[in-house]
C-alpha cells in the first residue's frame, strides 16, 4: 500500500468518525430541541409532581350577641401546621424536626405526642406496664423486640436504631425529636391523611414555617376560624363552651344533620347555649379540591362546595343587667358574710339570680356563682381546665338551672293559690295563729310568735308559718301538688340549656323514694316549702312570673332569635303560653299579700323597699338545710315589679345567705338598673356598664 | 495511535464526548458531582446564555409566522396594550414616588445596612414567558448564599435557591416554590405572599390568610414583614390588585401585582449578608 493510499485510508476513517459524531450530535440536538424548545414548558410542569386531594373548609361558627347586639362570642383566625412524610435521610429529618420543635418552643407552643404515654425521660422509665405493642411498633427488625426489656434499652434503641439521632444531640433534645418522629411513625401521614402537628400557633411561627418552606419540607400551614369570647365570665353558665367533637357526638350530629357535613375534627358546642344552639350556630363545611406538591402545599384549587357560615344567635340576656346582677350578688354575699348574727357562719359563697320578662318568658339575666372563664376551654391549657373542673364550689355547675333549692317560704304564695282555689279559705278567712299548736298530729311552733287571728295578706307579709301549717293541712297535699304542677314546679320548664327537674313533696314522691305513707304533718312541713320540695331558680322564677301575669305559664327561654348570614330571620322564639285555670280573685289576693311583704310595716322585706319609687311584690324565703348547727340557712327572695303593670320577675338565691330578707337588696339593685332608677340621681354615663368589646 | 491523538478533529470529538458524558452525570440534582458541575458551568455559562437567547428567538420566529391573522389581531391587541401600558407607566411612576416615600418612612436604608448589594446580570432563564426561575452571573465566589434575598431598585424579586461557584439560580416570588411573609404597609397583620399556578402566567402572586378583621383594599402596598427568617423587613413586594372574598369562607385572599416586572428583567441585586 502506498503512502498516498495509507493517508487516504486514514482520512476515510476520520470522515467516518466525523459522520458518526455529526449524526449523534444531530440526534442529541434534535432531542434537546424537542425537550427544551417545543415541549419545554410542558416538561417543566411535569417535573414538579402534582397530587390531587380534597379538603374541608371549616365554616365560621355563628356569632352570639346579647339582646341588644353586644357581642358575646365571635370568631378569629388561627393557624395550624400539618405534616406529610417526605423521603429524606434520618440525619436531615432529625435536624429539620429539631429546628421545627425549637421554632414552636420559641413561640411558646408545644405539640402532643403519644410517645409520652409509653416512655418518659428524666429518669428514663416506662409510663405503662403494657409495652409489648409499643415495642413491636418501633423496632426496625421484629427480631429485635425480644432484646428490648428495660426502658433504657428502648430509649437507646429509639435513639440509635429507629430514628438514628446523631450523638451530638443531648438526650433531652433527642427525646423531643423522638416524640415528633414517633407521631409520624405511628400515623404514617400522607397527603390524603396529613398529621396535624400544631394547632393555633402564633402568626410569627407561621411566618417562619412559610417563608422557610423550602427548608421545612413536608410542613404546610392552613387557617381556620377559632371561637373567641367577649366578657365570658359575665355569662359563663349561659354561654357554655365548645370543644372537639366526640365519637358519640359525631355519630349523632352527622345523622341528625347530614346537610351540615360534620367532620371528625370539628369543634362543637359542649355546654350551655353553645351546645343548645349547635344546629343554629354550626355552619356547613365546604369542600375544596386541591392540587398539591409533594410537600402538601396547594398549587391550585377549586372550591367544590362553598362553606356556609353559621347563623347569628341573639340571646334574651341583657348583658348590662347580667353584669348588675352578678356584681350585686358578689357584693351582697360579701356583706352577708360580714354581718353579725348567731345563725351566720360567714359562709355565704354561692348563689344564683334569674330575671325573667313576665310577658314573654325571656330570661333577661341568669347568673350563677362561682363563675368561671369559658374561654379556658377554647385553649389547650389542660392544667387550667383541670383547675376549673376540680375547684371547690363546682363553678361549672349552673346553679340557676341545674341546682335545686328548697323554696322555703317562697312556696307560700303557691299554697295560698291552692287554698283559695280549693275553696278552703277566702282572702278574708281568719286563722288563729298562736305561738304553739298541734297541727296534723305534731306540735308546731310559730316563729312569728303568737299572731292571733290573721288573714292571708298578713300571713304572707309576715311569712306566718302557723298560718300555712294549718291552711296547708286544710287544703290537703294533693291540692297543693296539683297547683305546684300547674305552675310548672318539679317539671322540665323547656329552657334550651341543661336543667334539673327538681322534686315536689307529694304522696307519690314519699312512696317512691321512702316507701312510706303520707301523714298530715308532712303536709304542714311541705306547705312552708320544706320537706322534699326543691326547685331550680328558673322554675321558681317561672312560677312567680305566672302569679305576676295572672296565670300565664311561658316557656322560659334564652334564645331570642337567629339571623342567617344573609340577614334573614331563621328562628324566632315562640311566644305561646299555657293559661292555667286560676281565678282572677285568687291571683289578686296572693298579689296583695306579696305587696304587703315589701310595703307593710311588718313585711319581711319592708326595710329594703321603704323608699322605693314604685310598688314591688315580693316574698322572702329562708330554707333550712338540716345542717343549721354548722352552716347558715339558704336565703331566697322572689319578686316582680311593678305591681300594677308587672314586667319582670326575679329570683335570688344565696347559699348560706342566712335570711331571705338579706338577699332582697340584690333584687333591688336589678330593678334599679332595669327601670333605670339610678339615672335620675346619677349621671347616665356612670351607670352605663363598661363592656369590653 | 499517536497520529490519532495529534489529530485536531479527534481531539475536538473527544472533548465533545467528554462534555456530553459529564453533563449527563452531573445533571442529577444533588449528585456529588456539583464540583464538576461548577467546572463545567464556568465555560458553559456564556454558551448557555447564547443558547437560551437563541432558543427564545427561534421559538419566537416560528410563532411569528404561524398565522398572519393571529399576527394582525395581535397587532391590534398590542396597540391597545401600548395605551394600557402607558397608563400603567404613569401609575408606576406614581407608585415609584409612593415607594420612595414609604422607603424613607421605613428607614429602609438603615434596614439594608447589614447587607452588601451585589449587582448581577441574568444569563439564563427557565422556559416560559416570565422570569420565574433564572440564572445570574454571580455565585459562591462572590459570597452569594442560599436564601440570599434578591431585589431590584423597585422591590423584591425573590431569593437565591441554588448556588454554584460562578452562577446562582434565583427563584422569583411569582414561582410556586416561593413564599414570603408579608404585611400591609399601613398595618401589622402578617400575611403570606405565594406564587400561584394560575396567577404566575400573568406575572402576579397570591396573598393568603387575610382575616376578616384585616383592613385591606386594592391599591394597598405590600412589603416584606421581616419575620420569616429570609427576607429583611420593608422591601416592597407589590400592590393589592384585588381582594377575593370567597363565598362563605372565613379568610380571604388577594391578588398582588409585584412592583418588579417579571417579563423584563435584566439586572438584579443580591443582598449579601455582611459578616
Amino acid at each position: 500500500m502506498s503512502n498516498e493510499e495509507k493517508k487516504h485510508k486514514g482520512l476515510d476513517r476520520y470522515i467516518v468518525l466525523a459522520v458518526i459524531i455529526l449524526a449523534i450530535s444531530a440526534i442529541i440536538i434534535y432531542n434537546l430541541a424537542t425537550i427544551q424548545l417545543i415541549n419545554g414548558a410542558y416538561y417543566m410542569e411535569q417535573s414538579k409532581s402534582r397530587i390531587s386531594t380534597q379538603g374541608y373548609i371549616y365554616p365560621k361558627r355563628g356569632d352570639i350577641f346579647d339582646r341588644n347586639g353586644i357581642p358575646i362570642a365571635g370568631s378569629r383566625m388561627g393557624y395550624c401546621v400539618q405534616y406529610v412524610d417526605v423521603d429524606m435521610s434520618h440525619e436531615q429529618k432529625n435536624a429539620m424536626f429539631f429546628e421545627f420543635i425549637s421554632l414552636l418552643e420559641k413561640n411558646g407552643k408545644g405539640f402532643k405526642s403519644r410517645l409520652t404515654d409509653y416512655i418518659d425521660i428524666n429518669p428514663v422509665r416506662f409510663k405503662t406496664d403494657n409495652t409489648e405493642n409499643f415495642i413491636k411498633g418501633i423496632v426496625v427488625d421484629k427480631n429485635d423486640a425480644q432484646y428490648l426489656i428495660t426502658a433504657d434499652q428502648v430509649f437507646r434503641y429509639l435513639r440509635e436504631k429507629t430514628f438514628q439521632i446523631d450523638p451530638s444531640y443531648t438526650d433531652e433534645q433527642a427525646f423531643k425529636i423522638m416524640k415528633l418522629r414517633y407521631e409520624v411513625l405511628v400515623n404514617q401521614p400522607s397527603i390524603q391523611n396529613p398529621l396535624i402537628i400544631a394547632d393555633d400557633i402564633p402568626a410569627l411561627a407561621m411566618a417562619e414555617i412559610e417563608e422557610r418552606s423550602s427548608y421545612f419540607r413536608g410542613f404546610s400551614t392552613y387557617v381556620k376560624p377559632y371561637r373567641v369570647y367577649y366578657n365570658p365570665r359575665l355569662v359563663s353558665h349561659v354561654l357554655g363552651y365548645v370543644g372537639y367533637i366526640s365519637e358519640e357526638q359525631y355519630g349523632r350530629l352527622s345523622k341528625e344533620y347530614p346537610d351540615k357535613h360534620y367532620t371528625k375534627s370539628d369543634i362543637v358546642g359542649i355546654m350551655g347555649i353553645e351546645s343548645a344552639a349547635e344546629p343554629l350556630l354550626r355552619g356547613v363545611s365546604g369542600l375544596i379540591s386541591k392540587e398539591v406538591d409533594e410537600n402538601n402545599r396547594t398549587t391550585a384549587f377549586t372550591i367544590e362546595r362553598p362553606p356556609v357560615p353559621g347563623n347569628k344567635v341573639y340571646l334574651t340576656i341583657d348583658l348590662e343587667l347580667q353584669k348588675v346582677a352578678l356584681e350585686s350578688l358578689k357584693r351582697n354575699m360579701e356583706e352577708i358574710r360580714g354581718k353579725e348574727h348567731k345563725k351566720n357562719f360567714g359562709d355565704a359563697d354561692a348563689g344564683a339570680v334569674v330575671v325573667m320578662d313576665v310577658k314573654t318568658g325571656e330570661i333577661l339575666a341568669m347568673v350563677s356563682y362561682p363563675d368561671y372563664d369559658p374561654s379556658v376551654f377554647l385553649s389547650d391549657d389542660n392544667e387550667a381546665k383541670a383547675t376549673i373542673l376540680n375547684q371547690a364550689g363546682n363553678p361549672m355547675w349552673n346553679r340557676a338551672a341545674q341546682e335545686i333549692y328548697a323554696p322555703g317560704s317562697t312556696y307560700k304564695p303557691l299554697v295560698a293559690v291552692a287554698a283559695l282555689e280549693s275553696g278552703t279559705i277566702t282572702p278574708t278567712t281568719l286563722i288563729n295563729c298562736p305561738y304553739r299548736e298541734e297541727v296534723g298530729g305534731l306540735m308546731m311552733t310559730n316563729l312569728e310568735g303568737n299572731q292571733g287571728k290573721i288573714a292571708l295578706t298578713k300571713a304572707l307579709a309576715t311569712s306566718s308559718n302557723m298560718f300555712f301549717y294549718k291552711v296547708g293541712v286544710m287544703t290537703g297535699i294533693d291540692n297543693i301538688v296539683k297547683w305546684g304542677k300547674e305552675f310548672g314546679l318539679a317539671q322540665p320548664t323547656g329552657i334550651e340549656i341543661t336543667e334539673s327537674v327538681g322534686r315536689i313533696a307529694s304522696r307519690e314522691f314519699k312512696k317512691t323514694y321512702f316507701g312510706e305513707d303520707w301523714y298530715p304533718a308532712n303536709t304542714a312541713m311541705a306547705a312552708i316549702g320544706q320537706l322534699y320540695n326543691a326547685f331550680t331558680p328558673v322554675q321558681i322564677t317561672n312560677y312567680i312570673s305566672s302569679i305576676a301575669n295572672g296565670g300565664k305559664r311561658y316557656t322560659p327561654h334564652l334564645i331570642k332569635m337567629a339571623v342567617s348570614p344573609e340577614g334573614e330571620i331563621v328562628y324566632e322564639a315562640p311566644n305561646d303560653y299555657y293559661e292555667m285555670p286560676v281565678k282572677e280573685s285568687t291571683i289578686e289576693a296572693v298579689q296583695a299579700g306579696m305587696v304587703a311583704v315589701t310595703h307593710r310595716n311588718d313585711g319581711t322585706a319592708a326595710n329594703v323597699f321603704r323608699d322605693f319609687p314604685f310598688t314591688v311584690a315580693g316574698k322572702t324565703g329562708t330554707s333550712e338545710t338540716g345542717r343549721e348547727d354548722t352552716e347558715s340557712s339558704n336565703g331566697l327572695f322572689i319578686c316582680y315589679a311593678p305591681y300594677d303593670d308587672p314586667q319582670i320577675a326575679i329570683t335570688v338565691v344565696v347559699e348560706h345567705g342566712v335570711w331571705g330578707s338579706w338577699t332582697a337588696p340584690i333584687a333591688k339593685d336589678i330593678m334599679m338598673a332595669y327601670f333605670r332608677l339610678n339615672e335620675a340621681e346619677e349621671e347616665v354615663s356612670s351607670h352605663t356598664v363598661e363592656i369590653i368589646w | 495511535m499517536r497520529r490519532l491523538l495529534k489529530s485536531k478533529l479527534f481531539i475536538v470529538a473527544l472533548v465533545v464526548v467528554i462534555i456530553l458524558a459529564l453533563a449527563a452525570v452531573s445533571a442529577r440534582e444533588g449528585s456529588g458531582i456539583r464540583v464538576i458541575g461548577n467546572i463545567i458551568s464556568v465555560p458553559i455559562a456564556p454558551l448557555q446564555s447564547v443558547i437560551s437567547f437563541m432558543a427564545e428567538k427561534i421559538g419566537g420566529v416560528f410563532e411569528y409566522f404561524r398565522d398572519v391573522k393571529v399576527t394582525k389581531a395581535e397587532n391590534e391587541e398590542l396597540l391597545r396594550r401600548i395605551t394600557e401600558l402607558e397608563k400603567e407607566n404613569r401609575e408606576l411612576e406614581r407608585l415609584e414616588r409612593e415607594n420612595k416615600e414609604l422607603r424613607d418612612a421605613l428607614n429602609f436604608l438603615d434596614q439594608m445596612e447589614s447587607f452588601e448589594p451585589i449587582g448581577c446580570t441574568i444569563i439564563a432563564k427557565d422556559p416560559g414567558n416570565w422570569f420565574e426561575v433564572f440564572t445570574i452571573n454571580r455565585g459562591s465566589k462572590d459570597g452569594i448564599e442560599i436564601n440570599s434575598p434578591v431585589v431590584t431598585a423597585y422591590g423584591l424579586v425573590g431569593r437565591v435557591s441554588q448556588v454554584d461557584l460562578f452562577t446562582s439560580k434565583v427563584t422569583s416570588i411569582i414561582d410556586m416554590d416561593s413564599t414570603v411573609a408579608a404585611r400591609v404597609s399601613r398595618s401589622r397583620d402578617i400575611l403570606i405572599v405565594r406564587g400561584d399556578a394560575a396567577l404566575r402566567n400573568s406575572g402576579l402572586c397570591r396573598m393568603d390568610y387575610i382575616s376578616p378583621d384585616v383592613d385591606i383594599m386594592p391599591g394597598d402596598i405590600i412589603e416584606t414583614s421581616g419575620l420569616g427568617g429570609i427576607y429583611p423587613k420593608g422591601i416592597i413586594i407589590g400592590q393589592v390588585k384585588d381582594v377575593i372574598r370567597n363565598e362563605g369562607q372565613f379568610d380571604s385572599y388577594a391578588i398582588i401585582a409585584p412592583v418588579v416586572d417579571f417579563k423584563r428583567l435584566e439586572e438584579v441585586i443580591v443582598l449579601k449578608e455582611k459578616p
